[in-house]
């Protein structure tokens, strides 16, 4: 089961020092209301859609909350509950106009299960594009649960809930909240910014008991790659074309035909088969192409900020592993792929001594694989989100380098500076 | 013009330094000339003998001269440790509070830090210690057991935040970084890495006898055999797992980092990379891999700043990185002391500071517009300033160069070299370069110590200006060029490499007289 490492007294701790901060806030910092405010308007908005808040929707959320007086001043609600996006939040239900997608490919995050929803204020639309990431109207929620079965091999006893992320676009920003289900209970979460060390344990498919330092990304963690206005890092239209099935009434549609037929986007989309679509679950759908599955999986994992800009702020050294920039049809420069390039900054640990990003034919030589292969923090890839080896990503780019020379005329084995 | 020149010549040493940024600034430096005020500053050029091995100071306290106040009456918002997840304070007032032109303050005493402090939201904000140096305000990212935790230390991602008066301890990654940003200020930051034998809880075998690091059996421990080339040696802290950097600005405009001190990163100590504008000025440097690093830039100025008991002091780097800024231009390195910068290399293997050789003054790589003037370097026992393009890089590799990427130029260009006093290295240069100089004639006992100057002679073009010494013989740096009759692919390993500068290197320093 999961334990929060400091138990209540994180939770006595953080409601604590919330009032404080918050009456410090109030005497010094006024325009912290205003400056928050526009989160909450989105906030507002979900309360509406679903019913729940009405007009009074900040309100209500400190009266629902108990927090007394904290809840009145600015900033977000502390429980998950007071947005009023889920009918049911141990069963993760969602309220109406809370809409819940999957993804092709989806980020490792040390195995955890996710469920994920979109929601757009009613009047604004999503700017479509086939190939760019999605542009988001000020207001629209995504919303990710991370999970765990209790027990893989007992379906039946469900899942442990671990956290619920809110990603709030404003008009010029985006606000990240982290919501954390205490030990036990998957009845509400509370939101911490800080970004906790959680003791995890379950139980996965083999029936192996796992245990894991689950690390929930601090409010400030999420804005380093959150950080472009309007923008998803996620959510594009390769990674939405895939059939969901969305129970009672609707049965199983393409969610951005079904997306599309709620209104959701400004554009029409491409017909289905038309649309960029990447593999679904790359690291493990063998029938799919080398390269294909490779660029679906660096995708998802890397591109958040191995990308050019606007996408990629974070790691702009030049390794572009995104979709479009490992495009063998389109200009490919195999050098920004990391063939045979020098790393300038090669994080830390000692786990990693290549000197080059990949190395064609020769996995082990290549600093990438090994950073995908490392636990080290300041070594591993991706820095965030995982603690332990995704084993079927790291086969599949194994694979991937070793066979570079036979996929791509101009790819040669080895590098000249070896 | 040749009298102003003449002038600053023969008062380098002292206040003339000024003087010489006029002259200076029809090179290139131009649009940064202003800061010529501050050079004057520098009081310590009237200090008649350079520091070297023997004036190492003791450091175990924040030592640096001069350093301005921080006032502690200004303070929106005031925290102070509780020594258990202190982390999680600073990260609730930051995130529940809009401090946007705030002032955070940290109070005194020792801060338990389980994880990063981002700043994403408050632009103009100001986190401070309020004690009376940053010795009293410890932000501790080590555990109980010593082991660091969180990623990087301090992390500023919003413009115009100051960081100041405050002590970031034993980080895992970069101890202060800032990304992307305008007009911050790290002031009075210092930055260090314990000792793993000093830490709590040190591992059994610090100090025990080994043949090789398998001997310590503790990842935290190496064995100094590593760096002796002894066979016998004993178990010591592995600093290679200190983080990288300790205080890391990059893609920048206009940073200042100042009275700031930093010990024991396993990469740069400061690094200002990919930055417009600022400046490195006043900074205390030492047993870093790198002391300080400007690499990628326009128009920064590194100055009065003290590097010692590094692996190399300073550098101004230019690196194949792709994206927009590929360039090191105008970039100026200016009354700085460099001295006794011997300590073995600890780097990671792999990394591009793995290849500094040990006893490095000051080097100029592959940049274009860089001035180096009015520093004292001493007692570095390499070589006092390394001028190397990328293509040397390789060949010492005795390996091919990679592609460079479009904009990118490997070659050393309009390096303006003067006024700067040299004394007493070279005496017993290590590693390639060493072996290159003893070969020479240089470095040895009974020889002559290795020139003021090395640089590799590479040209783009035979028309190009590579090292300019200003105009007065008597006053120019000694110099060591090796030719660029010996440019890869001509002699593509480092062993044919040593045959063609044997043959030709010259210590000939009149092609380099010139006006800037």
């Amino acid at each position: 089961m999961k334990k929060l490492s400091f138990g209540f007294l994180l939770f006595l701790l953080s409601i604590a020092v919330g009032c404080g901060s918050d009456s410090s806030a109030s005497g010094t910092a006024g325009a912290g209301g205003s400056a928050g405010s526009g989160g909450d308007g989105g906030a507002g908005g979900a309360a509406g859609m679903a019913g729940a808040g009405g007009e009074g929707g900040v309100g209500g959320m400190a009266g629902v909350g108990g927090m007394g007086g904290s809840g009145g001043t600015s900033g977000p609600p502390a429980l998950l509950s007071e947005w009023g996006l889920f009918k049911s939040i141990p069963d993760q239900i969602p309220e109406d106009g809370l809409i819940p997608y999957e993804v092709t490919a989806a980020l490792f995050t040390d195995d955890a299960a996710k469920f994920r929803f979109v929601q757009v204020p009613d009047g604004e639309q999503i700017v479509y594009s086939d190939t760019e990431r999605w542009l988001n109207p000020a207001g629209t929620i995504y919303v990710k649960t991370f999970a765990y079965p209790v027990d893989a091999t007992q379906p039946e006893l469900g899942y442990q809930l671990i956290e619920t992320r809110l990603l709030v676009f404003g008009e010029d920003k985006v606000d990240t909240w982290t919501y954390v289900y205490p030990e036990g209970s998957n009845d509400d979460a509370e939101r911490v910014n800080f970004g906790p060390v959680l003791d995890v344990s379950w139980v996965n498919a083999l029936g192996e008991t796992i245990l894991l330092d689950y690390e929930v990304p601090s409010v400030p963690q999420c804005k380093e790659c959150h950080s472009v206005a309007g923008r998803s890092l996620g959510p594009s239209t390769g990674m939405f074309n895939r059939d969901n099935d969305y129970g009672d009434g609707i049965g199983v549609l393409n969610q951005i035909d079904y997306m599309n037929s709620l209104g959701m986007f400004d554009a029409e989309p491409l017909p289905v088969d038309e649309r960029t679509t990447y593999v679904s679950a790359p690291a493990v759908d063998t029938e799919a192409g080398l390269h294909d599955r490779v660029r679906s999986y660096f995708d998802s994992n890397c591109a958040h900020c191995h990308a050019p800009a606007p996408y990629g702020e974070i790691a702009d050294k030049g390794l572009y592993l995104d979709y479009q920039s490992m495009d063998p049809g389109t200009g490919t420069s195999f050098f920004t792929w990391g063939v045979c390039k020098p790393h300038t900054s090669g994080g830390n640990g000692v786990d990693c001594e290549q000197s080059l990003d990949v190395v064609p034919g020769d996995p082990d030589a290549s600093f990438l694989l090994c950073r995908m292969e490392s636990v080290a923090a300041g070594e591993r890839m991706a820095p965030v989100g995982r603690t332990i080896v995704h084993a079927e990503g790291v086969e599949l780019i194994r694979e991937w380098i070793q066979e570079l020379p036979n996929l791509f005329e101009g790819v040669t084995p080895g590098c000249p500076q070896q | 013009m040749k009298v102003k020149v003449l002038i600053c010549a023969v008062l380098a040493s002292t206040l003339a330094i000024t003087g010489c940024s006029d002259s200076s600034s029809s090179t290139g430096g131009g649009g940064t000339a202003g800061s010529g005020g501050t050079a004057g500053s520098g009081g310590m050029g009237g200090t008649p003998v350079p520091k070297g091995c023997g004036d190492v100071p003791d450091v175990s306290g924040y030592i640096v001269p001069n350093a301005p106040a921080t006032a502690t009456d200004d303070c929106t918002i005031t925290l102070n440790p509780t020594g258990t997840n202190d982390n999680a304070q600073i990260i609730d007032a930051l995130v529940d509070n809009d401090l946007t032109n705030g002032t955070l303050c940290l109070g005194v005493g020792t801060w338990d830090m389980a994880g990063t402090i981002g700043i994403t939201d408050d632009p103009g904000l100001t986190i401070k210690g309020i004690g009376a140096s940053p010795d009293d305000v410890i932000l501790e990212y080590a555990d109980e057991d010593g082991n660091c935790r969180g990623s990087k230390g301090i992390n500023v991602g919003v413009d115009n935040v100051t960081i100041e008066n405050l002590w970031v301890k034993n980080t895992c990654e970069n101890s202060v970084e800032q990304r992307d940003t305008d007009g911050s200020v790290f002031r009075k930051v210092r930055v260090s890495w314990d000792d793993r034998c000093d830490r709590p809880s040190p591992p059994a075998s610090c100090d025990a006898s080994c043949a090789t690091t398998e001997d310590c059996a503790d990842e935290r421990l190496v064995c100094d055999t590593t760096f002796t080339g002894q066979t016998e040696g004993t178990c010591i802290g592995n600093m290679t797992l200190n983080g990288a950097y300790g205080i890391y600005p990059t893609d920048c405009q206009n940073t200042l980092v100042e009275y700031s001190q930093v010990q024991g990163a396993s990469d740069a100590g400061i690094y200002v990379g990919k930055c417009t504008g600022g400046s490195v000025e006043n900074n205390i440097v030492y047993a870093n891999v790198a002391g300080l690093e400007v690499e990628n830039c326009v128009g920064v100025d590194a100055s009065n700043n003290e590097a010692f008991d590094n692996v190399g002091g300073l550098f101004a780097l230019q690196q194949d990185i792709s994206g927009d800024m590929q360039s090191n231009t105008d970039v100026r390195l200016f009354d700085n002391e460099t001295y006794c910068n011997n300590h073995p290399n600890f780097a990671k293997p792999g990394s591009a500071v793995a290849g500094i050789p040990v006893g490095t003054g000051l080097l100029s790589f592959a940049g274009n517009g860089v001035e180096i003037f009015g520093n004292q370097i001493t007692d570095n026992q390499t070589l006092g300033i390394g001028m190397a393009s990328n293509l040397l890089n390789c060949q010492v590799a005795s390996s091919d160069c990679p592609p460079y990427t479009d904009g990118y130029d490997p070659y050393v260009k309009q390096n303006y070299i003067h006024d700067n006093v040299f004394t007493n290295n070279g005496t017993d240069p290590l590693g390639d370069f060493g072996t290159l100089f003893k070969i020479l004639g240089f470095g040895s006992v009974g020889r002559p110590n290795v020139p003021n100057i090395v640089w590799d002679g590479y040209l783009e073009n035979p028309t190009d200006v590579g090292l300019c010494l200003g105009e007065d013989a008597d006053a120019a740096a000694t110099v060591l060029v090796i030719g660029d009759i010996c440019q890869d692919p001509i002699n593509p390993s480092f062993e044919e490499y040593i045959t063609c500068a044997q043959d030709n290197a010259s210590t000939d320093q009149t092609p380099f007289l010139c006006v800037p």
